[in-house]
């Protein structure tokens, strides 16, 4: 009887370590299945994140690469604009100062005019506002013939000095 | 009770309970890679044009038109690299995130 009862309880010892281990491999298959499609969801969330970051920064560098050539288009006609400016400088003062005494023989002759005794109050107004017009002018010439004489000056020392001391 | 199970009940109980205690699986995951051009890294700005012992007004504007050019090509480079910075930023951080989901997931018992 009492090796019949070890006989039963061997058995049940064996039957529920059968089902125990089945049940916890069962678990680890489980497990297992599971990281690998966790893994696979990882890889497809890089591969997604990888290929959005790659196309993000090829757009960045496009634009980039597109925004350097243009400033350096309109750098190089910035200076072929300014080197015929400066080409043309001398031509243009002279003909500023030519248009300018034009002018102020024009301005003359108004004053002239306005001077006139039997000239009515309306009209001289109105040689008045050309006067005025033509001075108006002549005064941006002047300013014009200064700064473009202006360019040729050398820049004084004391001038230069403040931007000296900022190189690097 | 004999003395057989006073042995093997217990034994059976912490073999049963021992399941639980069944490792987690790690996942390795493959890195997001922040591919900012080379060349972009490498350029740096343009120093001032230095300013020659006589210059005139005229050499003073054109020092000037070169310098604005460099300032501008140096703002555009800076906000460029600001700007994948940031991409690269944002991207793993979403990354992070959706692993720190995937993570939670697998760490959870079936």
């Amino acid at each position: 009887m009492h090796k019949l009862l070890l006989l039963i309880v061997a058995a049940l010892a064996g039957a529920g370590g059968w089902y125990v281990g089945s049940w916890s491999g069962r678990d680890a298959l489980q497990a297992l299945s599971l990281a690998k499609a966790a893994g696979q969801e990882a890889d497809a969330a890089h591969d997604k994140a990888q290929k959005a970051l790659n196309q993000q920064l090829a757009e960045l560098s496009t634009q980039y690469q597109t925004g350097q050539k243009k400033l350096e288009d309109e750098h190089g006609r910035a200076k072929a604009e300014f080197a015929s400016v400066l080409a043309g400088r001398d031509q243009r003062i002279t003909d500023l100062g030519k248009a300018r005494t034009g002018t102020q023989t024009r301005i003359v002759t108004l004053q002239q005019a306005v001077a006139q005794p039997g000239i009515s109050t309306e009209e001289r107004n109105k040689l008045q506002a050309e006067v005025d017009r033509l001075q108006k002018e002549v005064d941006g010439q002047k300013l014009l013939i200064a700064g473009l004489e202006c360019s040729k000056v050398a820049v004084p020392a004391e001038l230069l000095a403040p931007l000296r001391g900022l190189q690097p | 009770m004999s003395r057989f199970c006073r042995t093997a009940l217990p034994l059976l109980l912490l073999a049963t309970s021992l399941v639980g205690c069944a490792p987690t699986l790690p996942v390795i995951v493959k890195p997001v890679d922040c591919a900012v051009p080379a060349d972009l890294l490498a350029r740096r700005c343009d120093a001032p044009r230095p300013l020659g012992a006589s210059i005139t007004y005229a050499d003073l504007i054109a020092i000037a038109l070169d310098d604005r050019r460099a300032l501008l090509a140096c703002a555009a480079h800076d906000q460029v690299l600001a700007d994948m910075i940031g991409a690269c930023l944002r991207t793993l951080k979403a990354y992070n995130e959706q692993l720190v989901e995937i993570n939670q997931k697998i760490s959870a018992k079936p």
